[in-house]
């Protein structure tokens, strides 16, 4: 088969009745969808290096938008709160939703479906709700609003994150695998540790860096539950292009695109390492 | 039985729920150092009864013991016995070294002795040049093995085996029946294995217990299940059998009075108990098939040939007798015998009455 045919151009030759991706029409439409999501992105990244105020002409190449924004101390300390804020809430969401993933995928007890059900509320809610009712609970108990109220809502939030995606990997796990480490001597707590968890990396790992990116660019609850002094970078950006766009917002943008970009990298890459059978996500 | 008990299974049942029971009162005594097969279809409550013996599954009534203690309430980790799963349950993040020194690990033995033990049990599965490869990187015998080995190297008293060989191709699972038993011989560990095939059981085992529906139906040696078993599932469910109604017709002085239809009354050596219908059983190849008469001294039948299928070693020829189909087994002893019949030639069926057995509707 020439290059050109096996590109679905030129002789329409038999294809295999399974092999879509063969198709011209399906190329196509994965080319647009593609174009789609990352041209705004490329967009994006290309203005905050242009030298121009208001970054729709461009008028040549520059880094000083760059130093601007690492100039600006309201910028930076509302990226530094994101990152707080992203880290904190995935370490302990990871830890909370891996125990959830596993208790619904191992355990039958009283009560498990209206508690699955539960569980899984918060992906599906519209966030509004879940922000009002979050900022109706922390003044019911008198927390002031701040960095604290916002991690906790964060972890609430991607607890069901992390628990959908180990849930689907412990799913995976041959039960025989426990019962063999139990057989050959060991107890509930090594057979976890040694067997249960190795085997569950890769889920925990995916499941952190989807908790990891929700929280980073969550705006809704945020902006509920956040307080004095506890600005996240997605609602600084957004008090700031109340006033104009500046190359400055897409800098910042840009470095934190760059950020996640390297954090899910290095994530797909222990996770290929930690998976037997190399990334699915 | 001059050997010791290793596993003494008495009065054991298993319910789930209140209608499933799914071993219903098994009494078994295996010895030490043989190779016990438990035998039956699948949803015979096998494969219960061994994770019972594993500590898998909690009892709900009845004891087992093993090596003379009372196992019940000790969990699996501390159980003197060691299994191979089904999956083989290799752990697909150790190497096969790692695999097998698990458990001995999880001992807290010294590492010298570890790694003495675990090149031992590589040696002795034939997989010392694997030691360093990741279960992916192994076929399903080889993992097998890693499974086998990861059991023997705790030296258990008892060895149990859940369907060892299901997950191998029809090839390898002959070799690995003829290797299964050296290594037993080897070890002298007593091997429980749980297995639907019945010629695996018969060709391993010292002795079998086939399981219906909970039920224990017969503990033999595989010989004496093949020529004497007790129930027309065992019969049915071990090789093939032609099976033929009877009527007892009273005892006699040298022994039982039976009655087949179109051959008539004669004397079996059974002695059987004395309800009215019966079944008589021959196995296949103790049943020949001639153009002929026979003569006497024989039970025989005349009948039609239906069907003849040439398997290599031997013909299956199968005879209509009037309505009571007749298999046998024909030896191709020499080339061309197989061309001895053509469907539909009239043909004499008989048999030594000393073959038969004879059994319960």
């Amino acid at each position: 088969m020439g290059i050109l045919s096996s590109l679905g151009i030129g002789r329409r030759t038999a294809t295999e009745p399974l092999a879509y991706t063969d198709r011209l029409v399906v190329k196509l439409v994965v080319l647009v969808n593609l174009l789609f999501l990352y041209i705004p992105l490329l967009v994006l990244m290309a203005f905050s290096f242009n030298d121009s105020k208001r970054s729709i002409v461009w008028r040549g190449f520059t880094f000083k938008y760059f130093e601007k924004a690492l100039e600006n101390d309201q910028l930076m300390e509302a990226l530094t709160n994101s990152l707080l804020v992203a880290l904190t809430a995935t370490f302990f969401a990871t830890i909370l939703g891996t125990m959830l993933g596993l208790v619904l995928q191992r355990f039958r007890f009283p009560g498990k479906g209206p508690v699955d059900a539960w569980a899984h509320l918060p992906i599906m809610i519209p966030e509004v709700c879940m922000g009002v009712s979050l900022l109706a609970f922390f003044a019911l108990v008198e927390i002031p609003l701040g960095l604290f109220t916002i991690i906790a809502s964060h972890i609430a939030f991607c607890i069901p994150f992390v628990a959908i995606v180990v849930r689907a990997r412990a799913a995976t796990i041959d039960p025989a695998l426990e019962e063999a480490s139990f057989d050959l001597g060991a107890s509930r707590m090594t057979t976890f540790w040694r067997i249960t968890f190795p085997e569950l990396t890769p889920g925990i790992i995916a499941g952190a860096l989807l908790a990891f990116t929700v929280s980073l660019d969550d705006f809704v609850i945020t902006f509920f539950t956040g307080g004095p002094g506890s600005t996240t970078f997605p609602i600084q950006v957004y008090s700031m292009i109340k006033f104009s766009v500046t190359p400055e917002i897409n800098a910042a943008s840009t470095f934190l695109i760059v950020l996640t970009f390297i954090v899910i990298a290095a994530g797909l890459t222990l996770h290929a390492r930690t998976s037997e059978k190399g990334p699915r996500l | 039985m001059t050997q010791p008990v290793a596993i003494n299974i008495q009065g054991v049942s298993k319910r789930y729920g209140r209608h499933v029971l799914a071993v219903d009162n098994a009494n078994l005594k295996i010895s030490e150092g043989e190779f016990f097969t438990l035998l039956g279809p699948s949803g015979c409550g096998k494969t219960t009864l061994m994770r019972m013996i594993a500590g898998f599954e909690t009892l709900s009534e009845g004891s087992i013991e093993i090596g003379g203690t009372d196992m019940a309430g000790i969990p699996p980790n501390k159980r003197p016995v060691n299994m191979v799963f089904q999956s083989y349950a290799v752990f697909p993040h150790m190497t096969v070294a790692e695999n097998i020194g698990y458990g001995l690990q999880i001992d807290k033995l010294d590492r010298s002795e570890i790694s003495e033990r675990v090149a031992e049990a590589l040696n002795l599965v034939r997989l010392k040049k694997f030691a360093d490869r990741r279960p992916n990187q192994l076929s399903g015998g080889q993992r097998q093995r890693v499974a086998l080995a990861r059991a023997l190297v705790k030296r258990p008293k008892v060895l149990l085996l859940d369907e060892p060989m299901s997950a191998l191709d029809a090839k390898l699972r002959e070799e690995m029946q003829v290797e299964l038993v050296n290594l037993q011989h080897s070890v002298g560990i007593t091997f429980v294995v749980v297995t639907h095939d019945q010629q695996e059981a018969m060709s391993m085992s010292d002795r079998v217990a086939v399981l219906e529906n909970g039920v224990v139906q017969q503990i033999a040696s595989p010989a004496e299940l093949y020529e004497y078993p007790k129930s027309k599932f065992v019969a049915d469910f071990i090789g093939k059998m032609t099976m033929l109604p009877a009527k007892y017709k009273g005892s006699g002085d040298t022994g039982t009075m039976i009655e087949i239809p179109q051959f008539g009354v004669f004397q079996a050596d059974a002695v059987v108990n004395d309800s009215p219908d019966l079944v008589v059983g021959i196995r296949p190849e103790k049943i020949d098939v001639r153009r002929r008469d026979p003569g006497d001294g024989v039970i025989k039948l005349r009948g039609k040939v239906k069907n003849i299928m040439y398997c290599g070693g031997e013909n299956h020829v199968y005879v209509d007798a009037d309505g009571y189909q007749i298999v046998a087994y024909l030896q191709n002893e020499t080339r061309g015998r197989h061309e001895k019949f053509q469907i539909g030639d009239e043909v004499w069926s008989y048999w030594d009455p000393h073959d038969i057995v004879v059994l319960d509707t």
